[in-house]
């Protein structure tokens, strides 16, 4: 059900782009018009409005459609088998090539940087089986707290099931 | 068990491979231990964990080279039974207590273990956390509430410490295999704010900011405070806010802060922030979910792992990077590999919002039975 739904919206939103497309045709030829009657200007403004409200109206919601792409790429299955029993990806390189040694006799050490975060895999690292969130969500937003509210026994048990 | 050995480079989980050498019987060795860096080889905090492993069994041989880089570990048998052990102040208590959990159920004598260190630091996780989130998990496995139990003498912030912790637990001779895949709602949220050689106003400044947040998602939120002082106190100022989200099929969620330490260059902790903090960390918890939090990952997978040749079933969030590498480590020592799924959600709760992706962990035991524990 839920790929038929994506589908669906996938359907929809490339209809919409041919329509904003359409839309956006027929003003050019609206403008062709204008040119010739030029001191009708109220009228031509409004004709520009409306061209605006048409040609941009696939701009309306970007960040709708932004967002079910990204929660579609989100679905995508990550295979859990290969990340974890997989080839071992983070090998430590051997040996730095530039030279940083003093007098040619002694090699200098840099002194560990912990810049990169994403290598907890490496070697040397702190042995800590707390897991701290790179990212963090912002949790004074409406929309990022609502998305746990029915973890509670507050929220809805199922779709037409409540708590109370 | 097979006595080739197996070999790790570097420092980084450390503590996971030794406790699967002490349960496998395997020899481990371990090379290039911080071999780069200016100050090499073990530091002084897993030169005390080791030392608690050779407290903890009979018969290990241990061999540190010269510089401290390689190691190798032959492990004798778990024996347990009444010990005290200094943890080092380099790590808090919760480092070393975590090993003892994992190890506690395959001892010969039950375990009764006083430990000496810092209870509460940034980094591990703290006393207060390993109570109130590992220990129910623990208590399903083990099939009992009997015996389970942390007592939090004295209480001692990083760097100084000062802390002393009591941790029983009883010996078993196999574990439950466990199917826990409905985590249910949460009803309540019940924490710990504590406070040691400051104002005691720090306890309730930290909780009514925690709850102006949580008041928002349930109303049934309590949070004991804990203000201790004089001997019980340790040897360093802190504080810091422990919150724990409970559901009705029994998992429990954690979340945790403590406050900078003295002299560590951080900036200093303000108890609303950090109560704040606290909080965002706890709905953060939520929303991956699960049976158990990130924190207790990968001790469950290590119990499902241990049990009978029975599946366990376990519903939990995203996988951390520590579990992640567990999983591994315990295919090296054990030969056994999970089935990781992502949870399909059922249509009747498609509209629901209930957080981030959930995984379901499956695996068979491999029939581990505790070979110092005669079968009554």
């Amino acid at each position: 059900t839920k790929k038929s739904k994506l589908k669906k919206s996938k359907d929809k939103i490339v209809n919409e782009e041919e329509d904003s497309s359409g839309g956006s045709q027929s003003d050019d030829d609206d403008d062709d018009d204008d040119d010739d009657e030029m001191n009708e200007e109220d009228n031509n403004d409004d004709i520009e409005e409306e061209e605006i409200g048409q040609g941009l109206r696939w701009k309306s919601d970007l960040v709708e459609k932004a967002a079910a792409s990204f929660k579609a790429r989100q679905k995508g299955k990550i295979n859990y088998r290969k990340l974890i029993y997989g080839e071992e990806l983070g090998v430590e390189e051997e040996e730095d090539k530039d030279g940083d040694e003093l007098g040619g006799l002694f090699k200098v050490l840099k002194q560990k940087s912990d810049q990169s975060k994403n290598d907890r895999f490496s070697i040397n690292k702190t042995d800590c089986s707390k897991y701290f969130p790179e990212n963090p969500q912002d949790w004074s937003l409406e929309e990022v707290t609502a998305s746990i509210k029915d973890c509670f026994i507050s929220g809805q048990w199922t779709k037409d099931k409540d708590a109370k | 068990m097979s006595t080739n050995s197996l070999n790790y480079e570097g420092c980084n989980f450390f503590r996971q491979r030794l406790i699967l050498a002490t349960l496998s019987g395997r020899t481990v060795k371990i090379k290039k231990i911080r071999s780069k860096e200016d100050d090499p080889g073990l530091k002084d905090f897993e030169a005390s964990f080791i030392r608690l492993l050779d407290t903890l069994t009979n018969g290990s041989k241990i061999v540190v080279s010269e510089t401290g880089t390689n190691l190798l570990y032959q492990p004798g048998i778990l024996i347990g039974g009444n010990f005290e052990h200094e943890c080092n102040p380099q790590r808090s208590i919760g480092y070393f207590l975590e090993a003892i959990i994992a190890l506690a159920p395959f001892t010969k004598k039950p375990i009764k273990a006083t430990l000496r260190g810092v209870t509460n630091d940034q980094i591990d996780p703290t006393v207060d956390l390993i109570r109130l989130t590992t220990l129910p998990t623990l208590k399903k496995f083990l099939g009992t509430d009997e015996g389970v139990d942390i007592k939090i003498n004295k209480r001692g912030a990083a760097p100084d410490g000062g802390g002393e912790v009591l941790f029983t637990c009883p010996c078993r001779q196999k574990l439950r295999p466990i199917q826990f895949i409905e985590p249910g709602k949460i009803k309540r949220i019940r924490g710990i704010a504590w406070a040691a050689r400051v104002s005691p106003a720090v306890t309730n400044r930290m909780v009514d900011s925690a709850r102006s947040i949580l008041n928002k998602f349930l109303t049934d939120i309590y949070i004991y405070t804990d203000h201790v002082k004089g001997s019980q106190s340790g040897k360093s100022p802190g504080f810091g806010l422990t919150l724990v989200a409970e559901t009705t099929n029994g998992a429990f969620l954690g979340a945790e802060r403590s406050s900078s330490a003295r002299g560590s260059g951080d900036q200093p902790s303000v108890p609303e922030d950090l109560g704040k903090e606290t909080a965002k960390n706890l709905l953060e918890e939520i929303y991956r979910g699960g049976c158990v939090d990130s924190t207790n990952q990968s001790t469950t997978a290590l119990f499902m792992a241990l049990g009978q040749q029975d599946v366990s079933k376990m519903l939990i969030g995203e996988l951390t990077p520590y579990t992640i590498q567990f999983l591994r480590h315990i295919q090296d020592f054990f030969q056994l590999m999970f089935k990781v799924d992502p949870v399909p959600v059922p249509e009747e709760e498609e509209e629901l919002n209930t957080g981030g992706e959930k995984l379901l962990l499956t695996c068979v035991g491999v029939g581990y039975s505790n070979v110092s524990k005669a079968i009554l």
